[in-house]
């Protein structure tokens, strides 16, 4: 490895910036990374589908998985030569795998398969070939933090690829034709061998666009590291400066040569040899553009108001109100405004509960309807059966319209006043939606005795054929009727 | 007075309900309402999960009422033509002639109506409003009575083609067809067992109860209910009310209003009755108004359904005043 023939600028940088390098790498080299992952793993992958078949469909799937990290080593060997200006072709890596591809393969297959940094760890299995407590210690070395982010980045590639797999498959199922009559759970979740393979398919396609990138982003993360720890920048800045020196050097030592007689010729002024101070010297070279170049960034901040010297009004009238200062009791802000916002605010807060219960008025029904039953009914089946409305004497009352021959008027009039008592006396649930045979219904539920039973489908009988068959009731009934009645409910009167 | 004034025609009905609640064992309600529908002279929407025996009911009925019976399997591909029939060319008489579908009966099951595209749905609902087909321009009457029950299934509902506003509306009733409860499912299986039910919808041995002639008949003495001005006044209050009610995006049409009193009339003859009381337009509100009403999308995401709505509605219109 020579870092002056590095193809790419080496810096300390963060993690996604160091990420974005693998990026870099992967559109500068896709064509030969794709065709590696093809060459090393198409013929395994099919292999392995034919010979555990469908039965084992998912043990095929998860095998290719685990070996994941033999497919990556191919990729990296290219990557780690490339990166220097060295393309090292198919036969070659096919040639050399047994020297690179088993350096710490155990281990990465077995203890470090479910490592989340396996991408940042693979160069230091691969390439720096340490084993035992050194690999350890160098891991160890190379983890310490800041966090290089390399489990965030097989998180997200670990998305991404089952992500693409699935968008794969969907686009499968909206190209297959309508009269196919695909449902998409069923598509999703078929275990037919054809459907089989287009998920595996699918998702080895996926692998070919994500593995590279994601051996190339686990690399950078590794050569970053390296950078911060061992200064490869530092190292490759004193190079350069070291060898423009050189040339300069030279170009000074041939020029004195040429002039050298023009020089002797010619009458000079005596002048002082100027001696610097190699500290300078080195301060200056060190402070130089070449060394160390200068980077702007531009972007936001959070202001500290406190260190400023200076104070922020929303700032302070948050702090004010959270903490209950008072008015004027330190050099708080004008209490006005903030009193005012806080009206506002309180405002707010009721308009927005008004607005609910206006939104969702008609859930409150419900709860109206659960209350009802507490509270005696006005009217039924349209008929008014407050106590208030009905005459003191009921007895009387009827005997005067019989009187009058209004035999219909008698029977409506009995009728609401033993609801009434119903509903009031013994408190019968019913509502202003009740009929007369739900009345009756509601009767035999909550008061089964048969005198009042028997009273009750008698009247409601002949007040219906009254109400709604047209047919006059008569006198004699309506009596008789009235006489059960006051038995029933006010026997004082039936035995004067 | 009203209890046995109509004593033949409720005779009639009571034979008619006897005998398909012998076959169609514990669904009373349903039974009735299907009766109902019929001496109103209306269209039935059944709802419920196959294997209650909807195709049993209808075949019981039809031979019960000693009257055609006929069946159309509802599918995707299914064409208007292949219901109401089409001209042929008859090659030996070299003239075209009609042959009439499956719709030209008296009792018509569409079973599973709603997995036919709208167009052939359509083509049938024509025939109810109409009744009659037009084939090649010719219009051909259908006999009298004609009813017809259509099946849907609330649970699957992939591939369907849910029923358009106007086109429910033309049916009279949506029946909602639940599971027996558990006695009626012992003595359900048991008479399949005992072979007085055939397990293959097998109605032979159900006798005609009553002869062609007395559907109209039933119809006829309908006509003669007594209905109150309140009670019909009720009956298009409970319409309205939907219309404003909350948790209700659309409301019944007037055709509900009318609906609800043609059923009460049938209601109150199948009780014996010859007037209309409000109990008869409560009794069939529900099977009349639930298919036409469209609950709001805030509603539904609450839980609440056509049913509790109804109730609500029940409780909260009035009672008619005398």
């Amino acid at each position: 490895m020579e870092l002056r023939n590095l193809q790419a600028r080496l810096t300390p940088r963060g993690p996604w910036q160091a990420m974005d390098l693998g990026t870099r790498m992967l559109r500068a080299w896709w064509r030969p990374l794709l065709l590696i992952w093809l060459t090393f793993t198409a013929v395994p992958f099919a292999v392995l589908f034919f010979w555990l078949g469908a039965e084992h469909f998912y043990w095929a799937l998860f095998l290719f998985w685990w070996l994941k990290p033999l497919w990556e080593r191919p990729l990296l060997a290219f990557c780690s030569r490339a990166l220097f200006g060295e393309y090292p072709g198919l036969l070659t890596l096919v040639r050399e795998l047994p020297r690179y591809g088993l350096n710490g393969l155990p281990a990465s297959l077995t203890l470090r398969r479910l490592s989340p940094s396996r991408s940042f760890n693979l160069p230091v299995f691969q390439l720096e070939g340490s084993r035992g407590d050194a690999l350890n210690r160098r891991l160890a070395v190379l983890h310490r933090p800041p966090s290089n982010r390399s489990g965030m980045l097989t998180i997200v590639m670990l998305h991404i690829e089952q992500g693409l797999t699935l968008g794969m498959l969907l686009l499968l199922y909206f190209l297959a034709p309508w009269q196919f009559n695909l449902e998409l759970s069923a598509w999703l979740m078929q275990q037919e061998v054809t459907h089989q393979w287009l998920q595996a398919v699918s998702w080895y396609l996926v692998l070919a666009l994500i593995e590279p990138l994601y051996v190339a982003c686990g690399f950078a993360l590794y050569l970053n590291r390296r950078s911060w720890l061992e200064g490869w920048d530092l190292e490759l800045g004193l190079r350069r400066i070291g060898e423009r020196r050189r040339r300069t050097g030279t170009g000074l030592a041939a020029a004195l040569v040429l002039t050298l007689p023009l020089l002797t010729a010619l009458p000079t002024e005596a002048k002082e040899t100027e001696k610097r101070d190699p500290q300078e010297e080195a301060i200056e070279i060190v402070a130089g553009p070449d060394f160390m170049p200068l980077e702007e960034r531009i972007g936001w901040r959070r202001r500290n108001w406190a260190e400023a010297g200076e104070s922020n009004f929303m700032e302070e009238f948050l702090r004010d109100w959270l903490s209950q200062r008072q008015p004027g009791e330190a050099q708080g802000p004008n209490p006005w405004p903030a009193r005012i916002a806080q009206g506002a605010l309180w405002g707010l807060v009721v308009a927005l509960v008004l607005w609910t219960l206006w939104h969702y008025r008609h859930w409150l029904p419900r709860f109206e309807r659960r209350r009802r039953p507490s509270r005696p009914a006005t009217h039924v089946a349209g008929l008014d059966i407050r106590p208030e409305s009905l005459p003191d004497d009921i007895g009387a009352a009827v005997r005067e319209h019989l009187g009058a021959n209004n035999a219909r008027s008698a029977l409506a009039l009995l009728y609401r006043a033993s609801l009434s008592r119903l509903v009031h006396a013994h408190a019968l649930p019913v509502h202003p939606g009740t009929t007369e045979n739900e009345c009756l219904t509601l009767l035999r539920q909550r008061r089964p005795e048969e005198p009042l039973l028997a009273f009750m489908g008698r009247l409601t009988r002949l007040w219906t054929a009254t109400a709604w068959a047209h047919q006059p009731a008569d006198g004699a009934d309506v009596q008789a009727c009235l006489a059960d009645w006051q038995a029933l409910f006010e026997p004082e009167a039936a035995d004067a | 007075m009203s209890e046995n004034e109509q004593p033949s025609h409720h005779d009639q009905a009571r034979r008619i309900e006897t005998a398909l609640n012998e076959v169609l064992v514990g669904q009373p309600r349903v039974v009735r309402q299907i009766l109902v529908a019929l001496v109103a002279g209306g269209h039935v929407l059944l709802e419920g999960v196959p294997g209650l025996g909807k195709t049993l009911l209808v075949r019981s009925l039809a031979r019960a009422l000693g009257l055609p019976f006929g069946r159309v399997q509802f599918t995707p591909d299914l064409m208007p033509t292949d219901i109401t029939g089409h001209t042929l060319y008859d090659a030996s008489t070299e003239r075209f002639r009609v042959r009439k579908g499956p719709v030209f009966t008296n009792m018509l099951l569409a079973d599973e109506i709603n997995r036919a595209p709208a167009k052939t749905q359509a083509a049938l609902l024509e025939v109810m409003q109409e009744r009659q087909v037009t084939i090649e321009g010719q219009a051909f009457a259908l006999t009298e009575p004609f009813m017809v029950m259509a099946t849907q299934n609330p649970i699957d509902q992939e591939g369907t083609y849910p029923l358009p506003e106007a086109e429910l509306d033309r049916f009279l009733f949506k029946v909602l067809i639940d599971y027996p409860d558990d006695r009626d499912e012992q003595e359900l299986t048991r008479l399949v067992l005992d072979g007085a039910i055939g397990s293959n919808l097998d109605v032979a041995g159900l006798e005609a109860v009553l002869d062609t002639d007395a559907v109209p008949e039933l119809r006829a003495e309908r006509d003669r209910i007594l209905v109150d001005d309140a009670v019909l006044d009720y009956a298009v209050r409970l319409a309205r009310t939907t219309r404003d009610l909350a948790g209700v995006e659309r409301g019944a049409s007037p055709r509900a209003s009318i609906a609800l009193v043609q059923a009460g009339r049938a209601h109150a003859l199948l009780e014996g009755r010859s007037f209309v009381t409000p109990d008869d337009i409560k009794a069939v509100a529900a099977p009349v108004l639930r298919h036409r009403m469209q609950l709001s999308a805030d509603a539904e995401i609450e839980g609440q359904t056509s049913e509790t709505v109804l109730e609500r509605l029940l409780e909260t219109v009035d009672a008619p005043r005398q």
